[in-house]
């Protein structure tokens, strides 16, 4: 019996958003995130450290992102924001507990 | 209206491409009334959040078939009042207040949060419709220490 082992290693993206997230920026972000799932990308890390100001635009395109990645067995993973009152906006709406979001890129990488 | 009292009004396009004026207005203020107000900064963020989510709104919603309409943003704010109120202003469709449900919370629900968050954020939201205007008032509650020196600070 052959026994063929084949290593699929499978690509994490990470998106390092800036600025503010609001209503006119979010679809920009949600097209570049639309298209990396088309493209087959469903393992995706949101770097959100240099984000500066987040409305319920950029909530709502960080939960599309999340289903969209989990319809097809991937996932979202988040890298806490240092603006505070970003990070207050997922603790609002309870975001941080469906999140997985950790401090570094790597630490989310290292989670899929 | 006496030196401790500030009226600033932003007139706006009724496009998410400029809302972002409103919030950082409102920033710039607060900035500079930093020395006054503590944690003015922490009160800009929640203040431009709660604001930007009401103009928003107003561009989807009282604004959907219009391509031309306008929104005023009034900021002003009682230093001897301690409170900062923002007046958000339309000629657009009526809003409908029963139509609004509660978000889900902690459920992957992507829109609903904006009217939310506002009244999250501020400490009093209220809406009416007078003469085909539709008026938006937000109010918070600033903590200032000391009103008596208000007036030297300004001066």
């Amino acid at each position: 019996m052959n026994i063929a082992t084949k290593e699929v290693v499978k690509k994490v993206i990470t998106i390092c958003p800036e600025g503010r997230l609001d209503s006119f920026a979010a679809p920009q972000l949600r097209s570049k995130l639309v298209a990396l799932i088309e493209a087959g990308h469903d393992q995706i890390v949101l770097d959100l450290r240099n984000i500066e100001f987040m409305d319920s635009a950029g909530i709502a395109v960080l939960v599309n992102t999340l289903k969209r990645t989990r319809q097809t067995g991937g996932d979202t993973k988040l890298v806490t924001p240092h603006d505070e009152s970003t990070m207050r906006m997922f603790r609002l709406t309870q975001f941080d507990k469906i999140f997985t979001m950790v401090e570094t890129p790597e630490d989310a990488i290292n989670q899929f | 209206m006496d030196h401790s009292d500030f009226n600033i009004r932003i007139d706006l396009p009724s496009t998410h491409r400029f809302l972002n004026v409103a919030g950082l207005g409102i920033d710039a203020i607060l900035q500079r009334l930093g020395d006054l107000i503590p944690g003015a900064e922490k009160v800009s963020r929640e203040v431009q959040v709660a604001a930007q989510e009401i103009c928003a709104n107003v561009v989807d919603h009282a604004y959907s078939d219009e391509e031309n309409g306008r929104l005023t943003i009034e900021i002003n704010i009682v230093l001897k009042e301690s409170r900062l109120d923002i007046h958000i202003k339309d000629t657009g469709k009526e809003f409908e207040p029963d139509l609004v449900r509660q978000p889900a919370l902690g459920e992957l629900q992507e829109r609903g949060f904006g009217l939310y968050f506002a009244k999250k954020l501020m400490d009093d939201v209220t809406y009416t419709r007078n003469n085909d205007e539709n008026h938006w008032h937000l109010m918070k509650k600033l903590t200032i220490e000391d009103t008596a020196d208000i007036e030297a600070a300004l001066s």
